[in-house]
């Protein structure tokens, strides 16, 4: 699972309202090379919910050089954009948790897939 | 107009280098661009003494050009100009330009050599025995076969004997013998039978090609057929390709042993026209690493495919009008007609190739039909007829009023958990038990799909429910594709697709997955995403496997929440009008007439409690189920529809006119077009089973001790459906739908011992015409923007609106 994924998931166990971001705990973690492509980071940033993508990449350990808030200069620098990319795109979670904040619940992650499946008394 | 120049797209490093030339994407033929609307959008950037080449690279199916300017400055002002936002002069559309790279011009379009021989071919196990037959013998064949009846394929004719050959299954039945070879041919096939590697022949296939039309890469299927394949050319030659992926680059040429062969590029197998032009540059990528071979098969050859040319190389006939061989144009003749004799295999296949061997679990390579299909779809997307859009009024779903409405909610509940029993018995654990087998058949991106994708936005982030293989998840590099199926096995497939090791991908049959694409495991009537999240959704081929109308619209619901305001999603769906009835639905198990399994059983609950309502659906239902005409059928749906509108729109609050709406919504129920349900199978070759067997006989046994325990309880075996027993047992009706599923249940793994196969059924709700945009329409704050008929399938394009 890459960081980009986690930010578009949320818990959707019925009744919960505080079911984002969703925690990650990391058994295991593998970089994978992907393109780098400065247009789609771009349209990504102003896709996604940064405090939740700096939780993500805080517990994959790739946050290092990546600030709290995100200027316009950064997005034109190729220096912020490669960090950007890497934690983005590169970092999967191969094993491990996503953890819902509200209830505790535990999704497993099984070799990089995340399972989501709810049990019948959650839907 | 088109420049002699081939063009790349920038690598993504390296897209900010300026050069004068420009990939221009969102824009070309396909999306109604002419060269002239082209050209005028880029003029202005021209310079007095500049000049603007155009380069449009595959003719009409373009969605991105190529503009070529004198220099770099220019190109970066239109670039700047024209990019990222909406632009006046492409209808409004948003254009992608970046900057291209001119690639070098390829070695002069040299004509790879042609071997004339087996020797000169340099391929182990191929033989080659030019005029095999004289030329009277060649036309007393075609006389002969002249007399018989054609099978029209998609492209080509064929006649079958011996066995007939399914191009669904790329096999034959073995149990489904058809007779001897005819008289006609015994004196070549018992020549035939002493050449070397030649097993006694049993099956024949003719197979007639027109100029233009060739036969796509395939190796034949190891599992159903044993020893050599042969192949006699009759009235007309062609250029015969074979190509091998190379296992490691390092020895291919070594494989080669000293023929003049060297392996050519993509290029070379593409020719003018056919599968290879339309390949995508990651398939390119993938064929580099290919040995091709070209072998000229003149009429009256025999050619003789056995040991590593039959089992390791693929095999193809370019889908063209003329052959380059070895400086000579060599039109072809008007017609070939080829015989195939092969031997069916008779136990599972020992080869020394096990990477290509299904017998050996290999996945197998894209079946032919499927490339005949996606080239029909080609054709065929011109000519679809276009439905005219009904109704587009908001309606929600009916709020419950009174104890009536109460109880048939809780028979709606059951009604549900038979249903979500039915598809965890017949769809998910059928496709995680096949999910690789099943995952080697489904690889062609079907045009209608790959065109929708290719109309959303730059960068576009996509759901992809029901995202199965993944195949969807390379067919635009700009794309974040976050990919969910039900299957942990399907979801296991995409994965791998992702991690770039598949052996799809390793033959160059699969396209790379994008750098943002994804997979996860989720139920698509329970998705994860957040709402409002992403601009298009996919859903491929997954309504059909939901069991009741209440899931399927809840399905849709779900497909509503996660876009975005004006995200679009294209949801396709079996038909109920299959285009070969023959081959589909008179082969698959019904289940009921028209009304979903647990859609009937809710409406029968809901005439015990209305009477006299419930006699009026029954009496519509009868009438439509009857076979009545579509015609018809869309008569009485208007009809309700327009009554609906007439009370709609005078309605104030109140129970009584709320009772009304609610005898609305049951009669439109009725009336709406609702296909039939069906089981259908999927057969897996005993020695690529595996654990299925094992399964069928645990599931035998439970059925045994099941139906011992629930004999005096009159629903026997409901303890098969799990989480629906209890309720089952609580609710009489409800017990029937379980017991139906329960039933049903027993074949959900089955062995065939006749056709040396586990059948797995898969259960489907087919959709009648009109019946899929009506539940789109149910859905609130979407509206339905395209309805299309194609390939047996029902589609349509739906968009969020604005709240």
């Amino acid at each position: 699972m890459k960081l980009l994924t986690h930010n578009f998931l949320q818990c959707h166990i019925k009744g919960v309202k505080n079911g984002y971001p969703l925690n990650i705990e990391a058994v295991k973690i593998e970089e994978r090379d992907a393109d780098f492509d400065p247009d789609f980071l771009r349209s990504m940033f102003k896709r996604i919910d940064w405090k939740a993508f700096l939780v993500g990449a805080q517990a994959l350990g790739c946050a290092e050089g990546l600030p709290q808030a995100v200027s316009e200069e950064q997005l034109q620098d190729d220096g912020f954009l490669q960090k950007f990319h890497h934690a983005l795109l590169e970092v999967c979670l191969e094993e491990g948790s996503l953890i819902c904040p509200e209830t505790g619940r535990r999704f497993p992650v099984v070799k990089g897939i995340p399972n989501m499946l709810l049990n019948e008394d959650e839907v | 107009m088109s420049t002699d120049l081939v063009f790349k797209r920038p690598h993504p490093t390296r897209a900010n280098e300026s050069s004068p030339h420009l990939f221009v994407g969102n824009c070309g033929p396909k999306l109604g661009f002419s060269d002239s609307d082209i050209r005028s959008m880029f003029l202005p950037f021209v310079s007095n003494d500049g000049e603007l080449l155009l380069h449009v690279p595959q003719g009409e199916l373009s969605s991105h050009v190529y503009v070529s300017f004198s220099t770099a400055a220019e190109a970066a002002a239109a670039a700047q100009a024209l990019s990222g936002t909406p632009c006046e002069a492409a209808g409004g559309r948003v254009l992608m330009v970046k900057f291209a790279e001119l690639e070098q011009p390829k070695q002069v379009q040299q004509h790879p050599p042609v071997a004339l021989t087996a020797e000169q071919a340099g391929i182990p196990g191929l033989q080659l025995h030019p005029e095999f037959i004289t030329p009277e013998q060649e036309a007393a064949l075609l006389q002969h076969i002249e007399q018989q009846p054609w099978q029209q394929l998609s492209k080509r004719r064929v006649q079958h004997y011996g066995y007939c050959f399914d191009y669904s299954q790329r096999g034959v039945d073995a149990q489904q013998r058809l007779g001897p070879l005819p008289e006609w041919v015994m004196p070549i096939v018992q020549r035939m039978e002493v050449l070397p590697d030649v097993l006694p022949l049993d099956q024949l296939t003719v197979n007639e090609y027109t100029p233009g039309v060739g036969l796509s890469a395939h190796i034949d299927t190891h599992s159903a057929f044993s020893g050599a394949i042969l192949s006699l050319s009759l009235a007309g030659g062609c250029i015969m390709e074979f190509r091998r992926p190379d296992e490691s680059s390092s020895s291919s040429s070594s494989a080669a042993n000293g023929s003049s062969m060297t392996p050519t590029a993509a290029a070379a197998a593409g020719g003018g026209g056919g599968e290879g032009s339309s390949s995508n540059s990651s398939s390119r990528a993938g064929e580099a690493a290919m040995q091709h071979v070209q072998v000229y098969l003149p009429p009256r050859a025999l050619l003789v495919m056995g040991g590593e040319s039959r089992y390791a190389w693929q095999h193809y006939i370019p889908h063209r009008k003329a052959d380059w061989v070895n400086g000579q144009l060599l039109p072809r003749a008007a017609r070939r007609v080829s015989l195939t004799f092969r031997q069916v295999r008779g136990q599972p296949c020992a080869c020394a190739f096990p990477q290509f061997c299904d017998s050996q679990l290999a996945p197998l390579p894209p079946t032919r039909i499927a490339q005949l299909q996606l080239q029909q779809q080609q054709q065929q997307q011109q000519s679809d007829p276009p439905s005219p859009l009904q109704q587009q009024q908001q309606q929600s779903t009916p709020s419950p009023a009174g104890s009536a409405a109460a109880a048939a909610a809780a028979a709606a509940a059951d009604a549900d958990a038979a249903a979500a029993a039915m598809e965890a018995l017949h769809v998910h654990q059928v496709y995680d038990a096949i999910a690789v087998h099943f995952s080697a058949t489904r690889f062609a991106v079907w045009p209608k799909v790959r065109a929708f994708l290719e109309g959303l936005p730059p960068n576009a982030v996509v759901a992809d429910v029901g995202c199965g293989n993944g195949k969807y998840f390379g067919v635009r590099r700009d794309l974040a594709v976050l990919g969910s199926d039900r299957s942990k096995g399907l979801a296991g497939v995409a994965m791998r697709r992702l991690c770039g090791g598949d052996t799809a991908a390793a033959t160059g049959q699969a396209a790379i997955a994008s750098p943002g694409a994804d997979v996860l495991v989720a139920d698509a009537l329970a998705l994860p995403y957040r709402p409002q999240s992403c601009d298009a959704a996919l859903c491929i081929a997954v309504l059909h496997h939901m069991g009741s109308r209440g899931r399927r619209l809840q399905l849709l619901q779900q497909l509503a929440a996660l876009l975005v305001p004006g995200g679009r999603a294209l949801v396709t769906v079996w038909a109920t009008e299959q285009e070969d009835p023959a081959k589909t639905i008179h082969k698959w198990r019904k289940l009921n007439d028209g009304q979903g399994l647990a859609q009937q059983q809710q409406q029968q609950q809901q005439q015990q409690q209305q009477g006299e309502i419930g006699d009026d659906v029954q009496q519509q239902q009868g009438e439509i189920g009857d076979g009545v005409q579509q015609q018809q059928q869309g008569e009485i749906g208007d009809g309700v529809q327009q009554q609906q509108g007439e009370i709609g729109d005078g309605v104030q609050q109140g129970f009584q006119q709320q009772q009304q709406q609610q005898q609305q919504q049951q009669q439109e129920c009725a009336a709406m077009p609702v296909g039939p349900d069906y089981l259908v199978p999927w057969h897996v070759p005993f020695h690529r089973a595996g654990g299925l067997l094992q399964k069928q006989q645990q599931q035998q046994q439970q059925q045994q001790q099941a139906a011992a325990a629930s004999t005096d309880s009159g629903a026997t075996g409901a303890q098969q459906t799990g989480s629906s027993s209890e309720r089952a047992n609580a609710s009489a009706p409800a017990a029937a739908v379980a017991a139906a599923a329960a039933a049903a249940a027993a074949a959900a793994v089955r062995v065939d011992q006749s056709k040396g196969a586990v059948v797995l059924q898969r259960y489907y709700h087919l959709f009648d015409q009109g019946e899929l945009e009506g539940l789109v329409q149910e859905v609130p704050w979407v509206s339905v923007v395209d309805v299309f008929y194609d390939r047996s399938n029902w589609c349509v394009v739906f968009e969020k609106q604005h709240c």
